[in-house]
């Protein structure tokens, strides 16, 4: 089996690996001690864009430059937000740092506040981490005591505060201005955008929203440079990435590789180990449920941004979830339409409306009812659907179900009913 | 200007137009549902998609969420467009109940036309459709969510523009509905601009339910007649037609089905910037009330009798003349009410002033401090508003003093949101506070329940002092004595007194603050907005029904009585004949017993009205009036502007315009030649009353039409100041106990009169209403209740040991020390333990126990 060296996982299986004692053994806090004292905020804003760490929350869009959109010159409050709302089925990469390594978010959220001038920074939390909660507020409270948080930390002049705020479990939320919504006590509906949030965020000031796994790159890549930190991944795609393995696998969980070190195939086979007894590999679905599906034969292609997007899918939240032969495509298409009509938020009319047709079209088909009409109804409402909605949600329904039922075409007309002759 | 492509065209745009805004500016239609332009947008519908190309990307975007981009080229006409809408309209009609035979809406519905021209013939669904219960969330307002396209526009106009909280969305995707968060009233006096911006008919207003089709009515555009801010707005009445049930309107004589199918908004930026309240909207049906009164009558051997107008003019006349010729004309009074149109006003001046030649008419309220005289004129050298309607979106600091704006002018209140929401500073002053005021202020003061004037003082005290300016009387008090009688303090009470503050207060308050208001807007170059409490107030003032001004123009020595001293005038046995114009001074004026006994000493009464009341039974000659939606006539609204309300019905029983009447009596007593068209009388306007000669003439082409944006301002805002000469004493309050906010007199409560939306002459008479009209009810704080031990009736007991019974409301606004009370007293008449200013007393019996 391949092996990597862990950055981001560094003191997962030590005791209480989640104490700021441990936190500080491997070391901890010690980006934050040496941004405050020998790096302006605009050097630290450097230091990510030349790292070149991309969002991992889904996008993958470029940290630095996301950054460096927040306006100086404004007499308004900016905010740091951490989105761990991680959502996104098949995803629980960030649950392991949440849980394990909570200082190393704080200590990420502290940087990113310093570098662009905010004083406090939001945890948005997923409802269903109670754990998590429960080691954030702690390790909140060592981190204030240790002088980490608070007025004048570490007697540089600079003041941050961090607070907890639970979700109440809504998949939307976890996009960034459903976020900001739900964070402000609205409905989590999706804004318009532009503006961006990294001018018009919470409460309409300059904010940045950052993945819980993005945030916890950041000490590493303060405190030994961008060089050091480009030695991991490839050219485009910086760094290490947190994979949550999922499905009929020998060895599920989380595991962090090098962006591009090797591929989906070794990812699956080498690492997880392989599908369980008597399981046949239908598909793997690289990045959470909303990345496409990629056929056993399009699986050996490296794992990072670019490779799996040329192939028509994405790398997404590095949630994989490899799907085997128990079950029919109609099955797993159903099962994510199922997920998307129960999440959408409602505000658009194609994602709300079409996402429960498309549910109640596929339950027709698999229960043996479906007619070549139906089949073809499917397509058309994915037609109506993608492209027109407000925000991806309602997209990656339709492209998902688009996906399996034209990859896996023969799947559908198997369960189809064959027109009568007369 | 930059320029970009639009179907093919190159088009300018504005920098910050949407792709929507430009391609309707150009007449290129775009479908919308879930746009309003007057609302945010939500682009949730996509109705509006359109084909953008920037950059060599190409997609579809909502084209009314979407800026126009300099380079862009954008297809509002494309396959993939129309098949995009049509989608669009196939989602929405998956379970769209398709009742359109019994909605209201059919005919003017966007749904129905939109699905008609651009929509599928035929639905591919074939589920069942959702269900959903009907939602009655007001007395005036029914939901009906199966047909909601949870477009969102009346959530945005509720939460957004009205700023109220409790209808919104619940549930998510295909659970979402709209509707009231709580079983309750909706707490809005707006709740029914959301049947006007819901695109179809998912919200329907109980008036027109069922009645009509559009094709079948005819729209008249007129003037709220609730209110001095002149909301513009649409009156729908049926026409004759093939497809009605028949009835002809012009010329006809009213039958019983002739109504007013409903009130619509009339868009007029200038003034109710498109929206209206729920009042304007839904009251109106009081038309038709049982009460109005048919027939012009004459008291003879203690019984009314029916007679026809001829008689009743040349008897009233022939009365008056006696009367001038045995007692002076100074022995002859009118009242007024302030409700009826300027020409009415006008003719009801020139009758008692010109051709009777007495002095004593008035249209307020019986304050005594109003004897002084016109509190405004004092300052300001002229009885008028500085400040428009609009000046509250320029105003940077506002400060509401003392008005119950919800109760009184509720658009106000919609304005002063629009302004908080862009950032000025909003203060309000007053007795208690509620829900209200917390949409739109950023701060609350209450001053003492009998702390008014010092409020109002310390204000004027402050601004002199910044302005180092000496206030003459203002002098010899302290500003901490008269914030301590206010029960203010001094920090925040500087903090709103700032350079060019605009003052909103109404009329009814006392003079001294009216004047301290006045004065301390010029001192600040601020400005004031008065709301005058008489719908028709400022023209009733600048028609000459004032005992202290004509024309204008301060009478100085020769003026005649206030309401208050004709009524006094009146029980010392000087008054021997007393014209009610529009107002019953027993139900609505405070002090009753005196009142009464003012109306009894008169010899010769007669009351212009349009329904029976309590004073009616007091007249000697009764005679009927038209309502505002059966004349033409124009109304002057309370930042001076004037607009024409349009006839809409015919006139009820043998009622007649009240100018007719006054100038049939003016004929009769002069000879002069009688008018007999309205139109006639506004001229007559034009050309004799000073600030009104600005209005150009002939503006008989433009009477019928919205009335034209450039009317000038009534009103020279650049009037000379004459800073006030009359010293500014303490005056001894009225009050006459002691009381602080908050703290209970040992043996009683202190009655306050007060104003409530639905309790107003109008209200009273639409049976409809009932379910929000307070009813012989009485406000106080919960925890007052819960003490008096009273589950809700009791009896309060005057210091006479009369009783009162009334329901009594928990309202957690008010000081633990008081009982609200509700103007006007038709229903209880508590105003016989109010004094003047509108303060009583009482003790509460053990509650009454079922
Ligand atoms: C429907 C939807 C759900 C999302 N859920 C999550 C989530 O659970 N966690 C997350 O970090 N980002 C989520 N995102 C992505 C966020 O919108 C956003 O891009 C991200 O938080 C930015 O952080 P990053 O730049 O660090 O990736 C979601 C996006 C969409 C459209
Ligand atoms: S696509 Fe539309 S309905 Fe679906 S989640 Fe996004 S905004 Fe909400
Ligand atoms: S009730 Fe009307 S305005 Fe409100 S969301 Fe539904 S369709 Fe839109
Ligand atoms: S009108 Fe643009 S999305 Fe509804």
């Amino acid at each position: 089996m391949v092996e990597f060296e862990r950055i981001l996982l560094r003191d997962i299986g030590k005791p209480n690996s989640w104490s700021l004692q441990t936190y500080e053994k491997g070391g901890g806090y010690k980006a934050l001690k040496k941004a405050l004292s020998t790096y302006s905020p605009d050097e630290v804003i450097e230091l990510v864009k030349s790292s070149g760490l991309r969002g991992r929350g889904g996008a993958g869009f470029p940290t630095g430059v996301k950054w460096s959109f927040v306006p100086k010159d404004t007499d308004k409050p900016k905010y740091v937000v951490a989105n761990a709302d991680e959502g996104e089925p098949g995803t629980f990469k960030d649950r392991v740092i949440l849980e394990e390594e909570p200082h190393m978010l704080i200590e990420g959220i502290i940087l990113a506040a310093y570098a662009i001038g905010a004083h406090e920074g939001y945890i948005y939390l997923r409802k269903e981490y109670p754990l998590a909660r429960e080691r954030l507020l702690n390790a909140i409270e060592e981190a204030r005591k240790a002088g980490f948080l608070g007025k004048n930390i570490l007697n540089s002049g600079f003041d941050i505060e961090i607070y907890v705020y639970i979700g109440a479990g809504a998949y939307i939320c976890g996009e960034e201005t459903a976020l900001l919504e739900s964070l402000e006590g609205r409905r989590g509906h999706p804004r318009k955008r532009p503006p961006f949030p990294a001018t018009h965020g919470l409460y309409s000031c300059p904010t940045v929203v950052n993945n819980v796994e993005t945030l916890s790159n950041v000490p590493f890549i303060v405190l030994h440079g961008p060089t050091w930190y480009r030695q991991f991944g490839t050219e485009k795609s910086p760094g290490t990435k947190l994979f949550s393995c999922s499905g009929a696998i020998k060895r599920p969980g989380v595991y962090e590789i090098p962006l591009g070190a090797i591929t989906l195939k070794q990812l699956v086979f080498d690492v997880c180990g392989g599908l369980k007894e008597g399981h046949e590999l239908f598909g793997v679905i690289p990045g959470g449920v909303s990345a496409p599906v990629l056929t056993p034969d399009e699986i050996d292609v490296p794992v990072d941004y670019e490779s799996i997007a040329a192939k028509g899918s994405m790398l997404g939240s590095g949630g994989v979830i490899v799907l085997d032969k128990s079950f029919s495509a109609v099955t797993y298409a159903r099962r994510a339409a199922e997920f998307y009509a129960e999440e959408s938020c409602g505000k658009c009319t194609p994602c709300r409306e079409g996402t429960p047709w498309l549910v109640k079209i596929l339950k027709k088909i698999e229960s043996g009812e479906g007619t070549e009409e139906d089949y073809n109804l499917l397509l058309d409402v994915v037609k109506a659907i993608r492209g027109k909605t407000f925000c991806p949600l309602g997209d990656s329904a339709a492209c998902v179900v688009e996906n399996f039922a034209t990859k896996y075409k023969e799947d559908f007309e198997a369960l189809l009913k064959k027109p009568v002759a007369v | 200007m930059p320029k970009f492509i639009l179907n093919g065209k190159e088009v300018e745009f504005k920098p910050g137009e949407t792709i929507l805004q430009v391609a309707w500016r150009l007449g290129v239609k775009i479908p919308v549902f879930c746009y309003h332009p007057h609302l945010p947008v939500y682009a949730g519908c996509r109705m509006c998609l359109v084909e953008v190309e920037l950059r060599g990307r190409k997609g579809l975007l909502p084209s009314c969420a979407t800026q126009v981009a300099e380079g862009m080229v954008v297809n509002t006409e494309t396959d993939e467009v129309r098949q995009a809408r049509k989608s669009q309209l196939e989602f929405l009609l998956l379970n769209h109940p398709l009742e359109c035979p019994t909605c209201d809406a059919g005919g003017e519905c966007d749904l129905q036309n939109l699905t008609f021209f651009l929509g599928p013939a035929e639905s591919r669904y074939t589920f069942k459709k959702h269900e959903k219960e009907l939602v009655e969330a007001h007395p005036y307002l029914k939901l009906y969510p199966n047909r909601c396209i949870l477009c969102n526009r009346c959530v945005s106009f509720y939460q957004e523009i009205s700023a109220n909280d409790d209808w919104g969305m619940f549930g998510r995707g295909h659970n979402m509905r709209v509707g009231p968060y709580r079983d309750k009233i909706l707490d809005s006096e707006f709740s029914g601009n959301m049947i006007e911006v819901c695109p179809l008919g998912a919200i329907t207003g109980r008036d027109y339910r069922f009645k009509s089709r559009p094709w079948e009515h005819k729209v008249f555009n007129s003037i709220s007649p609730h209110d001095s801010i002149g909301a513009n707005i649409k009156v729908y009445a049926r026409v004759g037609g093939k497809y009605s049930r028949g009835y002809i309107i012009e010329g006809g004589v009213r039958g019983e089905n002739h109504e007013i199918l409903r009130v619509n908004m009339r868009p007029n930026y200038d003034v109710n910037d498109p929206w209206i309240d729920d009042r304007t909207r839904f009251i109106h049906s009081y038309v038709n009330s049982s009460e109005r009164i048919t027939e012009p009558l004459i008291k003879r051997e203690g019984e009314f009798k029916e007679v026809v107008w001829d008689e009743v003019i040349s008897h009233v006349s022939g009365k008056l003349a006696e009367i001038k010729e045995k007692y002076g004309s100074e022995a002859i009074a009118g009242i007024a009410g302030g409700r009826g149109s300027n020409e009415s006003a006008f003719f009801f001046a020139k009758l008692l002033k010109d051709t009777i030649g007495t002095k004593n008419v008035d249209f307020r309220i019986p304050r005594r401090d109003f004897e002084q005289g016109d509190p405004l004129y004092e300052v300001l050298g002229s009885s008028a508003s500085t400040a428009k309607l609009n000046d509250i979106y320029n105003a940077k600091n506002i400060v509401v003093f003392g008005t119950e704006i919800k109760e009184t002018h509720p658009l106000v209140g919609l304005k002063l949101v629009k302004a908080r929401k862009s950032g000025a500073r909003v203060y309000y002053l007053g007795k208690w506070s509620s829900k209200a005021e917390r949409r739109w202020a950023s701060r609350i003061y209450n001053y003492n329940i009998n702390g008014e004037v010092e409020a109002a003082l310390s204000i004027l005290k402050i601004a002199g002092l910044k302005k180092e300016i000496q206030i003459e009387g203002l002098d010899k008090v302290s500003l901490e004595t008269l914030l301590e009688l206010a029960g203010l303090e001094k920090e925040y009470i500087e903090e709103l007194v700032k350079e060019g503050s605009l003052f909103i207060f109404d009329d009814n308050l006392p003079y001294d603050v009216q004047k301290a208001l006045s004065y301390a807007s010029t001192l600040l170059d601020g400005k004031i907005l008065v709301l005058r409490n008489a719908p028709n107030g400022q023209g009733f003032i600048d028609m000459g029904v004032s005992p202290v001004l004509s024309n204008g123009q301060s009478l100085e020595a020769e003026k005649g009585l206030s309401t208050y001293g004709i009524l006094k005038a009146a029980r010392e046995g000087k008054i021997k004949a007393l014209l009610l114009y529009n107002i019953d001074p027993i139900v609505e004026f405070p002090a009753r017993d005196e009142v009464l006994e003012a109306i009894k000493s008169v010899d010769f009464i007669v009351v212009f009205d349009s329904f029976w009341s309590e004073v009616t039974g007091y007249a000697d000659v009764v005679m009927p009036l038209t309502l505002s939606f059966e004349e033409d006539g124009s109304y002057t609204n309370t930042e001076g502007r004037v607009q024409w309300a349009e006839k809409a019905i015919p006139v009820y029983g043998m009622a007649r315009e009240a100018w007719r009447i006054f100038a049939s009596i003016v004929g009769y007593i002069t000879g002069e030649n009688r008018v007999n068209d309205v139109k006639d009388v506004t001229e007559m306007i034009i050309n004799s009353i000073e600030p009104y000669k600005k209005l150009k003439f002939p503006l008989e082409s433009k009477f019928k039409e919205p009335y034209p944006d450039n009317i000038p301002s009534l009103h020279n805002i650049k009037t000379v100041y004459k800073y006030p000469t009359a010293e500014y004493k303490l005056r001894p309050r009225e009050v006459s106990f002691k009381y602080e906010t908050g703290e209970k007199i040992t043996d009683g409560y202190v009655l306050v009169m007060s104003y409530h939306l639905y309790k107003t002459v109008y209200t009273l008479r639409t049976e409809d209403a009932a379910p929000l009209v307070p009813l012989k009810v009485v406000e106080m704080n919960p925890l007052t209740i819960r003490q008096e031990g009273i589950e809700d009736e009791a009896i309060l007991i005057g210091p006479r040991n009369e009783e009162y019974e009334v329901k009594v409301m928990p309202n957690r606004n008010l000081p633990k020390g008081v009982v609200r009370v509700f103007y006007p007293f038709l229903d209880y008449d508590l105003n016989s333990l109010l004094d003047y200013n509108g303060f009583g007393h009482v003790r509460i019996a053990q509650a009454v126990r079922r």
